[in-house]
């Protein structure tokens, strides 16, 4: 898949990226140098990887995302895994893949939430 | 023994024995009178005995001076006797030089025994008939011995068929004609692929094939579900036991052949028993919007784990519930396994985006957890599904607010 089917979209201050379904290593890594780009672009200070259409859950795919989490940290923004089917959580619990330190919601709508100043909507369960 | 060897040789012994006799004749005499393993009589042509062996006497019980004399169809039950097969044997083995029966005499005593009987006419040396020899075999244990067996396999409770290489049904018990539906005289003669389903009876013999190619006492399609046909077409789940059985007829196979039809139905019923066991131990219920609640019943396997996940994560993404309750309280025990699953469930569900609040951690199992080492302090945990709540409302930054408070 090229470079160029991947779209970015600018919300006001957060990046929307809609993850294909069954993405190869190749799109990834292209998500991954775009998404960077946009973010060095428009300072943004959020990004939500909608995953609601992807069926699998990979290593590498999973690294990539842990990967761009902590690059787009370092840039200054966080980053919200949106809409993770259960089948998918499923088999990436039982092959012991971690999304590191990514925070996660059910939807879209609740990921503008958490970056939103309201973390506690979000999964990283930061209650303790 | 006319040659000259054999006159010399004796002449020698004559001359070193002198008070025996010599006569071969004699020794012929004493054999025949002295087998006891064997009745040898003979008859006149009308059927009266002549002589009595000792093995007769053995055997049979009478002793010479009462049999001699007497017609030997007294050693025939009545029937026999009445259906003419005493007169009828002397016939045929006038004519035919030699007659063989096996069937039922009598003894003395009248009881019945299983006897061979082999008649040979005895001819004077001009050739007329003066007579017949009879020698008389008791099978009576042989005949046991296969009664024995007949009522084994008739008594069995299984369907029993024995094949021969050719895959031909040459015995088969009531089991059999009950099981499939057919009578004994339908089936002995015929391939036993007619009790083979539709299915698999092109490749049967195949199977035949490398059976007898290394026949070895097995269970016949290990692994698969097999069923044989009734005569009404209707096909029955079996399980069958194949034995090798080689005798001087050759090689042949002995199936043993299990109706399973009320295993199957047995083993259906628990298996759905099961799964609604399953489903109704772990009810996903919305309690509140945003908030799910999961009262989990009893102890926890992989098996029941893993539905539950799914249940659950599935649950979560159909009411869009960011937090879910999961109460422990009706878990008698939890081991490291169990831990580890629900660590899992926390996970699995944490990618979805939601969080899982663990409720109704009693003391006992609370003293478990910390003794068995798992880890469970990134989870949010209570004691109490109440309490487990108000973390529910709390992550919602929802607020419970009494009514007249506001007044």
């Amino acid at each position: 898949m090229a470079d160029d089917t991947i779209s970015v979209i600018k919300l006001h201050n957060v990046l929307m990226v809609t993850v294909p379904p069954d993405p190869d290593d190749e799109t990834v890594s292209a998500l991954q140098e775009r998404v960077l780009q946009t973010m060095e672009r428009y300072e943004a200070k959020g990004l939500v990887l909608d995953i609601s259409t992807v069926e699998t859950l990979d290593s590498f795919f999973a690294r990539t995302v842990v990967e761009t989490v902590q690059m787009v940290a370092l840039m200054g923004g966080r980053t919200v895994l949106a809409g993770m089917r259960p089948s998918v959580a499923i088999t990436a619990t039982q092959l012991g893949l971690t999304l590191g330190s990514a925070l996660t919601a059910l939807d879209v709508d609740r990921a503008l939430d958490v970056l939103d100043d309201r973390p506690r909507l979000g999964g990283d369960g930061d209650d303790q | 023994m006319a040659t000259e060897t054999g006159r010399a040789t004796r002449a020698r012994a004559t001359k070193a024995t002198q008070r025996l006799t010599p006569d071969p004749e004699v020794y012929a005499r004493l054999l025949v009178d002295t087998v006891s393993d064997y009745a040898i009589f003979t008859v006149d042509t009308a059927g009266l005995v002549l002589t009595w062996n000792r093995g007769a006497e053995r055997i049979i019980g009478h002793r010479p001076g009462e049999i001699i004399g007497r017609h030997f169809s007294c050693l025939y039950p009545q029937e026999r006797i009445d259906a003419g097969v005493p007169a009828q044997e002397l016939k045929t083995a006038a004519s035919a030089g030699r007659f063989e029966d096996e069937g039922w005499r009598l003894r003395q005593d009248g009881s019945r025994f299983w006897a061979n009987v082999i008649t040979t006419p005895l001819h004077d040396p001009l050739g007329q008939l003066i007579g017949f020899g009879k020698v008389l075999r008791d099978l009576s244990q042989r005949q046991q011995a296969t009664e024995r067996f007949r009522l084994i396999v008739e008594s069995a409770p299984n369907a029993i068929v024995m094949a021969n290489h050719e895959g031909l049904m040459v015995l088969v018990n009531s089991q059999t004609e009950r099981l499939f539906g057919y009578t004994r005289d339908e089936l002995i003669g015929q391939s036993v692929e007619i009790l083979v389903p539709e299915s698999v009876r092109s490749v049967h013999p195949n199977y035949r094939a490398s059976f007898f190619a290394d026949p070895k006492t097995r269970a016949m399609g290990a692994g698969r579900d097999l069923y044989g046909v009734h005569k009404n077409g209707r096909e029955i789940p079996v399980e069958i036991g194949l034995n090798p059985l080689v005798t001087e007829e050759g090689s042949f196979v002995i199936a043993s052949i299990i109706d399973i039809t009320e295993r199957k139905q047995a083993e259906a019923t628990i298996a759905r028993q099961a799964q609604e066991i399953l489903e109704v131990s772990t009810p996903v219920v919305q309690v509140w919007e945003g908030i799910i609640a999961a009262p989990l019943i009893g102890t926890l396997d992989s098996q029941r784990t893993e539905q539950f996940m799914e249940r659950l994560l599935q649950r979560i993404v159909e009411t869009n519930s960011p937090v879910a309750l999961v109460d422990i309280t009706g878990v008698p025990t939890i081991d490291t396994q169990t831990g580890q699953h629900l660590i899992e469930t926390v996970t699995a569900v944490r990618m979805l985006g939601a969080q899982v609040v663990l409720t109704g951690v009693r003391p006992a199992l609370a003293q478990t957890l910390v003794h068995l080492g798992i880890d469970l302090s990134h989870v949010i945990t209570r004691s109490s599904m109440s309490a487990g709540l108000r973390v529910a409302l709390d992550i919602l930054n929802l607020q419970v607010v009494r009514n007249n408070a506001k007044r």
